[in-house]
């Protein structure tokens, strides 16, 4: 398990975080932390930010993992009609996947894939 | 002069260095250098890769003597068993990376592989997976196959032997992803009997050996 490396304040909670800024804790997640968490990378959750964060903590506690880009791309596909992985990188520049994980309170994802 | 490339070789080593068959894959790598005429890239992943703990490692730094061999360790893998950085020759890579180079025109090499002298871009990549489920190795198998997926390669799975635990209780729940959303056929060998939740083919003998023969190579993890 990682180590805490800072403790970030949300109303009365102490949330504890490790040097990426990834919860420790995946129980201490609320939308709240999101935000916050989100807002310290300059990125304002907006309704698809939502909607990629809730995929990928709908499909971490179905399976165990991450989703692959191709699986996200092809959801979006079903809710937008078109699109491909630039859309999912305008929302999270960083890596979609990654930071969808990060700001849902999910593990860092440990694998080289 | 360097051989020319056209003619590479990948060995796969899953297996922990003290386990039956990781004693076999320092021969299939000499092999595969004595018979290729290009580069021999032997991928360690999983369990596989405390072959390159020092202790463990001295059979494989002898072979690299020959500059045509690249000792490739899963950076995943190795981070997830060790704190300490790999040692040269050894060299950290990707599973990405791994099966790039199978879609490129790697050969496999190894223990019950499979690689047709002719096949097309089309043809299924054939992973079997026939030995017992264990964390994190059991995780480890299922992202070496996402690795590919990823990829876009057209990839078979089928379970047989002790490797159709993988697919009951609570291992199954990470296979069933790649059923869910279309990104591998899955396939278990043998009579049917599984006590599975997941929608999976169930092939004979017979059946094996047509997408065996049909595969554009074979993996065995």
């Amino acid at each position: 398990m990682s180590r805490v490396a800072e403790i970030l304040h949300v109303g009365t909670c102490e949330i504890g975080l490790d040097a990426e800024g990834f919860l420790i804790d995946s129980d201490q997640w609320f939308p709240e932390v999101a935000e916050l968490v989100a807002d310290r990378d300059g990125i304002e959750l907006e309704a698809d930010h939502w909607w990629l964060i809730e995929f990928v903590q709908a499909y971490h506690a179905r399976y165990g993992n991450p989703p692959l880009m191709r699986v996200v791309v092809a959801a979006w596909r079903e809710r937008h009609g078109e699109g491909s992985s630039r859309d999912l990188y305008r929302l999270f520049p960083d890596g979609p996947v990654r930071l969808a994980c990060k700001y849902g309170g999910l593990p860092k994802p440990d694998w080289c894939i | 002069m360097q051989a020319p490339t056209d003619d590479n070789s990948i060995v796969l080593v899953g297996s922990a260095p003290l386990s039956g068959t990781a004693a076999e894959t320092v021969d299939e790598a000499s092999r595969a250098l004595r018979e290729c005429t290009g580069e021999v890239v032997v991928f360690f992943h999983g369990n596989g890769v405390d072959h390159a703990m020092p202790g463990y490692s001295d059979q494989w730094v002898g072979l690299s003597g020959d500059s045509r061999l690249r000792l490739e360790v899963c950076s995943a893998a190795w981070q997830r068993r060790h704190s300490h950085t790999l040692l040269a020759p050894f060299v950290i890579s990707s599973l990405v990376r791994f099966w790039h180079r199978l879609a490129t025109g790697y050969r496999i090499a190894g223990r019950g592989t499979h690689a047709p002298e002719e096949s097309s871009l089309a043809d299924p990549w054939v992973v079997r997976i026939d030995s017992v489920p264990s964390e994190p190795d059991s995780r480890e198998r299922l992202e070496m196959v996402l690795a590919g997926v990823s990829l876009d390669l057209p990839i078979t799975l089928v379970f047989t032997g002790e490797g159709r635990q993988h697919l009951v209780g609570g291992w199954g729940r990470q296979w069933r992803q790649l059923v869910d959303f279309d990104l591998a056929r899955v396939h278990v060998l043998g009579d049917g009997d599984l006590e599975s939740e997941l929608p999976v083919e169930v092939l004979d003998e017979e059946g094996l050996e047509r997408l065996t023969a049909g595969a554009r190579g074979v993996l065995v993890l």
